[in-house]
């Protein structure tokens, strides 16, 4: 008897710790990811007899599931080829293991909607993307084959050559469904910053936008109503957005060289923090702000910040992150203003300039949208440091006159660029002031 | 007062032995010419006479319900035994194979071993990871697990196993082989984990491999590729180590980075940070007792059987927990023992 106590009073401890355990299992970050959720998680019309959210709807442990006596050789053992590295554009669904679900058709049961970021948080609900494959496929995208090179060569950590390139960005096991909180969507970020790959980044006092430059963060207008994400009306200082420049600018900041396959050229390298001041430095859009004046339009103009200079901006308020019908990931619609832009004209970008910015046709209606007079050379009421006042001979810089042959923006408004252009054309115009 | 010591004394000798049978008398598992008063008697099997003089096949004589003092492990009930949410909470009766009870109705939830169930009507006698048997899946020798691999048939395989002095077992012999799997290694839990706890289990063995290719026919998960051999053979998809194409066996967790997920095994499923869990069993290289806790020093190796019940459970695929209903149904996932963030 005295030798079976000990037994009985560890088997009685273990069991009790057993159940305590048993109480104490928590829903973890996988079960309140967006795919691991068993209400609304990942369901593979292949896999049925799993439970909602469960792994095998990615993952075979044996890589035998569909057809058991087939063999797949997926890396993760993934029901399916992670990514096609041979693939550099014009994306199928076989290129990436995401698309499956992610693109239409879906194995997902019933199917997933994806709409652009425009759509989503922006509130312009016409046509654009209804799937991230379909985003994907517009006339600019993020170059998946570029990602993947840049990630395993510079996040080696936990980005291997067998790694899917949207694993750059997002951590599958992680992601939450954002899609469903647009007007508070930073608890339920979908990125991960390359450099804490294992953790949310947006979800954190810290990680918004109201904490990447302090009280300089005014949220665009909504395209029906409040600001953004999600028209909220209440909240426009970005302490409800994940911090997206602290994201991108992970990768897209001055020390990285990233080649773009789809332009042929490496990428500009985006200074977002930097504070060199006019000169720079620094984008003016980012911590650099402009210095001495600048025309904006609501919510800027008037902006419950209480200030009217200094305002940084989200790389999201201007750009897609998977892809877009205009150039440069531009969105199809900005601070609330539809923006289409054609790279044919010599102004198209301004497309995308004036939704923020007041142009000729904002300081007087009989001038024509998408006109830049006043801002480069004064003359409007407002303008209180134009760069080439009084210019001598506008053939000089314009090639004739300067209505019918507008300088092309992007020779100047271009992350980190200045008026350099003209130091070939007519260099005592040159300011040397950062230009975007 | 002599009889009680002589119970005692036998007692004794059958709790400290392993496989190996002694202080059964004779009668009680052989006959000498199948026949008893002109008949059989009634605990006898019905369709002897059986090989070795026995009065029972393998499933005759290991068909019944573990109550923790039988001398004989039960891998089959006549009813549906206790099984609880992993096999081994305090209520259960069933052993550290399970139990092929569940096979009988659903060919996924256990080996279909002829005599308990029918040909596996999805895979027929092909092995997921194998080549084709060529006949049914029987308990041992040529087309089974136990026994001498080498030898055709159930008795023939096994002859003189039971009556092995099994007191170290390094796996000369069908005999001294870990629960008469010919050649593995291990230790053997007196009761066959009736009821498992952190000290008192199984210690199944594993190596630490360095390629896909390598195989030690002494661990556990080998013992399972000589059917499943892709599971383990093929399994990397390039230098060994992750990404795997399929999940690895035979792999110490100790590989992994040491602030990974995997590093805080066993998660929910044991009683402290580095507790062996006997939900989500790991092997070790050195088998020569229990061990209550890990050091990722090769003794968190990954087998088949982390995962899997060699007999039968009441899930698919013989999974020692219900794995394809979580998260809907359950919030028992033996997986994050290991996958301890994925919970």
């Amino acid at each position: 008897m005295l030798a079976t106590l000990p037994k009985i009073k560890l088997v009685f401890i273990l069991g009790l710790v057993f159940c305590l355990h048993g109480s104490l299992v928590w829903g973890g970050s996988f079960l309140l990811s967006a795919h691991g959720n068993k209400d609304i998680g990942v369901k593979n019309i292949n896999y049925q007899a799993y439970s909602r959210g469960n792994c095998a709807h990615c993952h075979q442990q044996h890589s035998t599931q569909k057809d058991p006596l087939v063999l797949n050789n997926n890396p993760f053992a993934l029901f399916a080829s992670n990514f096609d590295t041979s693939s550099t554009t014009g994306y199928q669904q076989e290129d990436d293991f995401c698309f499956y679900c992610h693109g239409n058709p879906s194995v997902q049961e019933g199917g997933i909607t994806n709409y652009d970021y425009a759509r989503t948080f922006g509130g312009y609900t016409v046509n654009g993307p209804t799937t991230i494959l379909e985003a994907f496929q517009q006339n600019s995208f993020h170059n998946l084959y570029d990602i993947w090179t840049f990630a395993k060569n510079t996040f080696s950590s936990f980005f291997t050559p067998y790694s899917n390139p949207c694993v750059a960005c997002h951590n599958p096991h992680l992601v939450r469904r954002i899609k469903a909180n647009v007007t508070d969507p930073a608890p339920y970020t979908v990125v991960s910053l390359p450099t804490d790959h294992g953790s949310l980044w947006g979800d954190e006092n810290g990680e918004r936008m109201s904490d990447f430059d302090p009280g300089k963060y005014q949220a665009p207008k909504h395209y029906q109503s409040g600001y953004e994400p999600g028209g909220n009306a209440a909240v426009w200082d970005g302490s409800n957005l994940p911090d997206y420049a602290t994201f991108c600018t992970a990768c897209h900041n001055p020390v990285n060289t990233i080649y773009s396959t789809t332009l042929g050229r490496n990428l500009i390298k985006i200074e977002w923090v930097d504070q060199g001041g006019e000169s720079g430095p620094g984008d003016k859009h980012g911590k650099n702000s402009a210095t001495e004046d600048v025309e904006l339009k609501s919510p800027y103009a008037d902006s419950n910040l209480g200030i009217s200079l200094g305002f940084t901006t989200s790389c999201t308020d201007c750009h897609e992150p998977h892809g877009s019908p205009n150039p440069f990931l531009i969105r199809r619609e900005v601070n609330g203003v539809v923006v289409n832009i054609d790279l044919s004209q010599k102004n198209g970008i301004g497309w995308l300039c004036r939704a923020c910015h007041m142009d000729d046709h904002d300081f007087d209606p009989d001038i024509p949208e998408n006109s830049w007079h006043h801002v480069h050379h004064g003359g409007g009421p407002l303008i209180e440091d134009p760069p080439y006042p009084s210019p001598v001979r506008c053939g000089w810089c314009h090639g004739g006159p300067p209505g019918a042959n507008p300088i092309p923006c992007l020779n100047c408004h271009q992350h980190g660029l200045d008026d350099s252009w003209l130091q070939d054309v007519y260099s005592t115009y040159y300011t040397g002031r950062r230009c975007f | 007062m002599f009889g009680l010591f002589i119970l005692l004394f036998l007692f004794g000798l059958t709790t400290s032995v392993k496989a190996g049978i002694v202080g059964i008398p004779c009668a009680q598992c052989h006959t000498m010419h199948y026949s008893q008063g002109g008949g059989i008697l009634t605990e006898w099997g019905t369709t002897g006479p059986y090989k070795a003089l026995v009065t029972k096949d393998c499933i005759g004589c290991h068909t019944g319900t573990n109550t923790g003092a039988n001398k004989t492990p039960y891998v089959l009930s006549v009813d549906a035994p206790a099984y609880g949410e992993t096999g081994t909470e305090s209520t259960t009766n069933t052993l550290a194979g399970g139990n092929f009870y569940w096979v009988q109705t659903e060919d996924s939830k256990g080996h279909n071993v002829e005599g308990i169930a029918g040909i596996d009507q999805t895979w027929n006698n092909i092995p997921p990871g194998g080549s084709d048997l060529g006949q049914q899946l029987t308990c041992a020798g040529r087309y089974g697990c136990h026994g001498d691999p080498n030898i055709e048939g159930n008795f023939e395989s096994l002859l003189g196993a039971h009556h092995t002095k099994d007191s170290v077992i390094d796996g000369s012999s069908v005999g001294k082989s870990y629960r008469f799997l010919y050649q593995v290694l291990g230790y053997e839990d007196d009761d066959w984990e009736y009821r498992p706890t952190a000290t008192e289990h199984n210690q199944y063995r594993g190596i630490d491999r360095s390629s896909d290719t390598e195989k030690d026919p002494s661990t556990i998960s080998a013992l399972c590729a000589r059917c499943h051999g892709d599971y383990h053979q093929d399994i990397s998809s390039g230098a060994w180590g992750s990404p795997w194409l399929r999940h690895p066996t035979d792999y110490d967790l100790g590989n992994t980075a040491l602030g990974s997920e995997y590093r805080n095994y066993p998660g929910n499923y044991g009683s402290a940070p580095g507790a062996y869990s006997v939900i989500a069993p790991v092997a070790s290289e050195d088998v020569s007792a229990p061990k209550s806790t890990v050091n990722f020093q090769n003794d968190t190796i990954v087998t088949c059987i982390s995962c899997h019940r060699a007999h039968g459970t009441p899930y698919p695929r013989l999974l020692r927990w219900n794995y394809f209903g979580w998260p809907g149904t359950t919030e028992v996932n033996g997986c994050h023992a290991c996958h301890t963030t994925k919970d």
